[in-house]
């Protein structure tokens, strides 16, 4: 077949594109998914990572706390530390692991949390507007554009540090974005003929909105909630790094920079232990690297008007 | 007649992230200097498409089949570059949409997007270039042209908007107009003054147009031959009164069948005629005969595709129906 | 116009006192006794004498309920008066203002930077759709979007800094520089990483966003049609798309300022730039109520300010708000 827009000859389209056999709205989702590669990149790792985490500690000798004093800033590949260690001999890669766990989890229940808030809510101020949802929304848009970080900052001292602190933290204000976005699109459906007419039928409310509304708000909300995630992550490993969040011993990804950043000069012994700064930062990266590319892809997965080109 | 405009074989594909699909599948036709055509057929017939590959204004990921041409006052355009096919669009051939509403740039006045066409082409300055926009607004009959020119498209009602486009279309003349159901966005009455103004400037300007449309009652009122189109290929063509009067395809005998009758006796009046079935998509055409699903005289044949038959007053038909045996 | 103005400003004043509530009312929950504060870092003058206390509570309204203490901070607040910072012991205004200019400079620059790298690359991403370099584009846009601030930052100390010593550690200038311009290019040499690593992390979502609007507005009807009118294919795109997609732009890029000023936050930290972020920061975690609480009301006066100053050049591009929607 010859090119439209440009002159190559493309005979190759005749072998490789394979006619499209889709019968379901099912089927077709997961076709879309499966071509996006960076997508189906960030879900296999993301399982990597969440492997990792959880079963990691069971091939390491070393627990999160143990010392060894033989081994003090060791670099990776030392023996016995992969990662290298600390200036406490802690195990770099064993800490890292734990960490992980601890970042994950808190990035995950606010994302649950955080999009369960802000969907009831958006579902609500969207189906029933009036008043209550005029001033909600204003008050969530300027809100929203108020730099959270600060406020962040503010709230861990208001709340206190620790795992269920921090989650509450990223939650009280974090439901904000997810409801702005459902009730934009509660909006759209509202309108909708299909609803109109339910209602003309005198279909109670409740109903309405669970068996028509949320249905279609269901793939937008999945799309915020990886997006959730990843900012809570991103935002607990920042508070963390400020000494703000999870405190040690505990660690976290993020207090695990905060205690390499007083060596980042180096060392009295001359050494620069760049693996303590690289390691948990790198993790971080990664993982909300990979929650960005699995978002990505399910947000042009589940949009039933997109197909995209190739 | 010379024959202005020929499209020979016409083959388009795209290439999706689910697979390639064809929904062109060798379309052949020819218009004659002054002629109205008109194209006629469902939605996803692939009316609209045959219209935007005259000037290559399909995305990039479309394809031309191998053999096809389509060639303009003799000369094969699908093969020209882009700043000889830049010279041809707005100026040779032209094109008017579907949405008036969404078909101007919101952005710039009237007056700027009209006169645009002749600053491109005719080289005009900004001055003269608003000069003959404010005469070509005058012509397609809106009021005030001096006060519209400066003003934006969000000013303008649906129906003017349309009568900018086809202003901003014949602005420089074309031998050629492509008209995208023109009329299908616009209430009734505004329909038929649009309707009314093509058939009066296509005269004037005496140019070659062809309507795409779905509606009949516009092909009737407008074009000298039609071209019935079903899934990506042309059922049936022939002069306007050949195929209202003695249509062959049951495609089109269906088309004409149900167009609702206001005229009738109590004794007819039954129900909606309607064709049964629903019109397939690209991805799904069916083997042999692609209307043959919905087909009330469909038979044994029909799971070869059949050819277009053509008889001498130019009437053609892709049926088996229809097969000579004299070949 | 003017009218549409005087109502997006009116409509702000609710929204500002809202903001204010609720910062004070965080600010008040923090725990930390102001007087305690102020007992430890003076504790001769501060002796345990139980009547001095009492009257001081009395002073500073400690005891008040929290609406009057509310409307007494805001009746201040009002006249520009913002307190004394018990931690530096200087008036808040003039804390203020002392470190502002320095985070006005980094942050500027870093929105330069973000805006002189984001735009073409934008741009021309969507204009070359799918090709080698939109995807690499569409990579490195996610890689920023996904890098912590903070890390970057550390990881760019230890190459730049420590590693190659091309630029200082922190801080903004260099102690004992003396003539004009090396002082000039002591100080370029101090703004260079924090201001690339604020600005490129937000070159990141910038890229994404101008990308997908100008998509958007390629795919419009009226695109189409100046294509089909014959103009070239780059008077389409700037003259015709972009003018359009400028819209959605530079809202965003107007809207995304306040964010430079809470990224700066970090960023501040870690390099020890003396500006706002990280006055803020040491008077948070200090329970330095008053300059803590004027540095966030600081912060949600500038978000207000630049929503108006997205709603002003919102209205200036787009005619058919300007003209509001009048009919023929």
């Amino acid at each position: 077949m010859r090119k439209f827009f440009y002159k190559r000859k493309l005979d190759e389209i005749e072998e490789k594109a394979r006619p499209i056999h889709i019968n379901s709205y099912r089927q077709l989702v997961w076709a879309k998914f499966k071509s996006h590669k960076l997508a189906v990149l960030g879900a296999v790792m993301l399982v990597a990572v969440v492997i990792f985490t959880l079963i990691g500690p069971l091939f390491i000798d070393v627990g999160y706390e143990d010392m060894d004093f033989s081994n003090l800033f060791s670099p990776p590949f030392t023996e016995g530390h992969l990662f290298g260690t600390d200036e406490l001999g802690h195990d770099v890669l064993v800490r890292v692991m734990y960490g992980g766990r601890i970042s994950l989890f808190v990035g995950f229940a606010s994302a649950v949390i955080t999009t369960l808030i802000g969907t009831a809510v958006g579902l609500f101020s969207g189906f029933y507007g009036g008043l209550v949802d005029r001033f909600l929304m204003r008050f969530v848009d300027v809100m929203l554009s108020i730099p959270m970080f600060p406020i962040l900052i503010t709230l861990t001292l208001v709340f206190g540090s620790g795992i269920s602190n921090i989650i509450l933290v990223l939650t009280v204000f974090g439901w904000m974005g997810v409801s702005r976005l459902v009730r934009g699109l509660v909006l759209s459906i509202r309108e909708t003929e299909y609803v109109m007419s339910a209602k003309a039928m005198g279909v109670r409310n409740v109903r309405i909105i669970l068996r028509h509304v949320l249905p279609n708000v269901v793939p937008i909300v999945i799309v915020s909630a990886t997006l959730n995630m990843s900012y809570a992550i991103l935002a607990e490993s920042s508070l963390s790094y400020l000494g703000l969040g999870i405190q040690p011993p505990m660690p976290s990804w993020g207090n695990m920079l905060q205690r390499a950043m007083n060596y980042i000069l180096g060392t009295t012994t001359g050494v620069n232990p760049w693996w303590l700064t690289v390691f948990p930062g790198f993790f971080i990266f990664i993982t909300v690297l990979n929650v960005n590319f699995l978002g990505d892809g399910l947000r042009d997965a589940l949009d039933p008007k997109f197909v995209s080109e190739s | 007649m010379e024959r202005i405009l020929e499209v020979d074989n016409l083959k388009i594909s795209f290439k999706t992230q689910l697979g390639r699909i064809t929904p062109l599948d060798g379309v052949s036709f020819s218009l004659s200097k002054g002629e109205t055509l008109g194209i006629v057929g469902e939605s996803g017939c692939g009316k609209t498409i045959t219209a935007f590959s005259i000037m290559r204004l399909l995305p990039k990921n479309s394809f031309l089949g191998e053999d096809t041409r389509i060639a303009f006052r003799g000369k094969d355009i699908s093969t020209l570059g882009k700043e000889e096919l830049q010279r041809i669009r707005g100026k040779s051939i032209s094109m008017v949409f579907q949405e008036p509403m969404t078909s101007l740039n919101p952005l710039y006045t009237i007056g700027w997007q009209i006169s645009e066409v002749y600053r491109l082409h005719e080289g005009l300055s900004e001055e003269e270039a608003m000069t003959r926009s404010v005469e070509m607004l005058r012509l397609v009959g809106i009021p005030e042209p001096k006060k519209r020119v400066t003003e934006f498209p969000h000013q303008l009602s649906g129906g003017m908007r349309q009568r900018v486009m086809i202003a901003m279309a014949l602005a420089c003349s074309p031998e050629v107009l492509i008209a995208d159901e023109p009329t299908t966005a616009l209430d009734v009455t505004i329909q038929a003054q649009v309707l009314e103004l093509m058939n009066e400037l296509k005269d004037k300007f005496s140019t070659a147009t062809i309507i795409i449309t779905h509606d009949l009652g516009v092909i009737a009122e407008m074009c000298d031959r039609v071209l019935v189109m079903y899934a990506g290929q042309i059922v049936e063509s022939g002069g306007i009164f050949d195929i209202f009067d003695s249509p062959m395809h049951p495609y089109t005998k269906g088309l004409i069948n149900s167009i609702p009758k206001i005229e009738i006796s109590k004794k007819e009046q039954r129900k909606l005629n309607v064709i049964s079935g629903y019109v397939p998509h690209p991805s799904s055409f069916p083997e042999g005969c692609r209307f043959r699903p919905r087909c009330s005289v469909a038979f044994d044949r029909c799971l070869e595709k059949p050819p277009l038959i053509d008889f001498e007053n130019g009437h053609s038909v892709r049926c088996w129906l229809f097969e000579r045996n004299d070949r | 116009m003017k009218v549409y103005f005087l109502k997006r400003f009116l409509e702000l004043i609710p929204v500002f006192f809202a903001i204010s509530i609720i910062i004070f009312v965080i600010m008040n929950s923090m725990p930390g006794d102001p007087l305690l504060q102020m007992r430890m870092q003076n504790p001769r003058a501060m002796a345990n004498d139980p009547q001095r206390m009492k009257e001081l509570r009395e002073y500073y309204r400690l005891d008040d309920p929290l609406p009057v203490k509310y409307f007494s901070w805001l009746k201040s607040v009002m006249i520009g008066d913002l307190g004394y910072s018990s931690m530096y012991k200087t008036p808040v205004i003039d804390l203020i203002f002392s470190r502002l200019p320095n985070t006005l400079i980094l942050t500027i620059t870093a929105w330069l930077i973000g805006l002189v790298v984001a735009l073409p690359i934008g741009i021309l991403s969507a204009v070359k759709k799918y090709s080698v370099f939109d995807y690499s584009t569409t990579v490195f846009a996610f890689v920023g979007i996904s890098l912590p601030g903070f890390w970057f930052a550390l990881i760019a100390i230890i190459i730049f800094s420590v590693g190659l010593g091309w630029f200082p550690v922190s801080g903004m200038s260099t102690y004992g520089v003396t003539g004009t311009w090396n002082v000039f290019v002591d100080r370029l040499r101090h703004l260079v990483l924090p201001a690339f690593v604020l600005g490129l992390v937000q070159v990141a979502s910038w890229v994404r966003y101008i990308r997908t609007s100008l998509l958007e507005v390629l795919d419009q009807d009226y695109v189409r049609t100046a294509y089909a009118k014959g103009v070239p294919d780059r008077k389409v795109i700037i003259k015709h798309a972009l003018k359009n997609a400028m819209i959605p732009i530079i809202t965003i890029i107007a809207l995304d300022i306040p964010y430079f000023f809470g990224g700066a936050l970090i960023i501040e930290t870690v390099f020890s730039w003396p500006g706002m972020g990280r006055l803020m920061y040491n008077a948070v975690i200090s329970s330095d109520y008053n300059l803590a609480i004027s540095c966030l009301m600081f912060l949600a006066i500038v978000t207000l300010i630049s929503n108006l100053v997205a709603d002003l050049l919102y209205v200036l591009v787009d005619p058919r708000i300007r003209m509001g929607r009048k009919g023929a």
